[in-house]
């Protein structure tokens, strides 16, 4: 019965490699991931701007796309909302504990590890699932008051960024961020000049000039 | 600190003070157990990190066991971060551990002083076993502190020379090693600013005190 499926059955579990080494419940998630709705993180010198797409559903008033974390910080996913939303209370608990014990905020880095090694557990204890999102954690380092942006995956895996896009248009996205990039470095960018581009490329993903301020949600902080 | 237990600090005296552009931290090293000299070379002044230091007094394995403790803690942090953790930082944990030990009923019998320097200028921090954490311009522990206080509370002044600030703290314990029986034996003095801690050699603190320095050797 496993046989005639293209893996074999190694996707049942998201903690048995393939022969190929590959884990394959992963590579599902990525595609999870990018079935969200399009969530945007730019960061320059001079600050953070991170935005998403709201998704008006009927009559429904949308959740917020963007999530604050601690005074100086704030996190964006895109994915399946519930995988996102253990990941951001993890992260709430996480900040206020390390203010709690060091007096000092946590360093954005630090944060983002304690997320990816709490997601990576999702793929090393059987009958887990790994969690459906890309997470993308931005603000303002307070030891240093230096911009910056962590990228989460559904693997764990880690990667500081200038600008990252997840979510439907993903690579449209990068895209059209690196050609701007080629035009006017983004390190060089205010942080309106960040968000004017965050909104453009949401807009060009959509191809939908018309969206208004009450489609995208932003968030921006600037370095001192 | 609860009734069934004896007031901690027994035979030491720690003095730390505050200057213009750093610390000053003075020991002395007689470990005192009743009438009897423990031992004529306690070593008092622990080097945390690169800016921090921390003077014990009280129970020593209690106290070795924290020094111990945290520069593990502060090694982690440091490898973690990629940064310095700062006195205010360590400061802050150690009161955590020191508060949550105290709840259990067993308190550490420690009296502390951390000082350092950070990106805000120079800091003194004073813990005790309760886990109260408070900042001071100068401040004692010990059994000798009462003598040592008296010295400072008349030769402090704020945003002095690092010369004279040595000279104050050296006085400080001084007084201690004097007319305190369970202080003597030595001194170990640090100074910590920007650049990081200097340790004063025996001769330092002899050309400092002059006809003051309170051993014949």
């Amino acid at each position: 019965m496993f046989g005639s499926s293209a893996n074999q059955g190694y996707d049942r579990s998201s903690s048995m490699y393939s022969p190929e080494g590959r884990l394959i419940q992963t590579e599902y998630a990525r595609e999870a991931m990018r079935r969200g709705r399009i969530a945007i993180g730019l960061r320059s010198n001079n600050g953070v701007v991170l935005a998403g797409k709201v998704d008006t559903i009927d009559l429904d008033i949308p959740n917020p796309k963007i999530s604050k974390i601690a005074s100086q910080m704030s996190s964006i996913f895109s994915g399946y909302a519930a995988d996102g939303r253990l990941l951001v209370s993890r992260a709430r608990v996480e900040a206020a504990i390390h203010k709690m014990t060091y007096d000092d905020m946590i360093d954005i880095k630090a944060l983002a590890t304690l997320l990816a090694d709490y997601t990576h557990q999702f793929l090393q204890t059987g009958l887990m699932r790994p969690l459906g999102i890309g997470f993308l954690l931005g603000g303002i380092d307070v030891f240093d008051d230096k911009p910056r942006i962590f990228f989460l995956n559904p693997g764990g895996g880690l990667v500081e960024t200038k600008a990252k896009a997840i979510g439907q248009g993903d690579a449209k996205a990068i895209k059209f961020i690196k050609e701007k990039n080629t035009e006017t470095p983004i390190d060089d960018m205010s942080v309106s000049e960040l968000e004017t581009l965050a909104k453009d490329t949401i807009k060009y993903v959509m191809e939908d000039q018309s969206l208004t301020d009450d489609d995208i949600e932003i968030w921006s902080i600037e370095a001192k | 600190m609860p009734d069934y237990l004896p007031e901690p600090q027994h035979g030491t005296t720690t003095v730390a003070l505050k200057f213009k552009n750093g610390v000053v931290v003075a020991t002395d090293n007689r470990a005192s157990a009743g009438y009897m000299v423990a031992s004529p070379r306690a070593k008092k002044l622990h080097v945390l990190n690169e800016k921090t230091v921390m003077t014990i007094a009280g129970l020593v394995s209690d106290a070795q066991y924290l020094v111990k403790l945290l520069k593990a803690q502060i090694q982690i942090f440091e490898l973690e971060r990629e940064r310095e953790m700062e006195t205010r930082v360590v400061g802050s944990l150690l009161a955590r551990i020191m508060y949550g030990q105290f709840r259990t009923g067993f308190p550490y019998y420690v009296g502390l002083i951390l000082a350092g320097y950070d990106h805000k200028g120079p800091h003194v921090y004073n813990l005790d076993g309760s886990g109260a954490f408070g900042e001071e311009p100068y401040t004692s522990t010990g059994s000798g502190s009462p003598f040592a206080y008296g010295a400072l509370e008349s030769l402090y002044e704020e945003d002095m020379e690092e010369e004279q600030a040595k000279k104050v703290a050296l006085l400080a314990l001084r007084s201690a090693i004097i007319k305190d029986i369970a202080t003597g034996d030595g001194m170990d003095c640090v100074v910590v600013t920007a650049d990081g801690v200097k340790t004063l050699a025996k001769e330092d603190i002899k050309g400092i005190l002059g006809n003051k320095y309170p051993f014949a050797n």
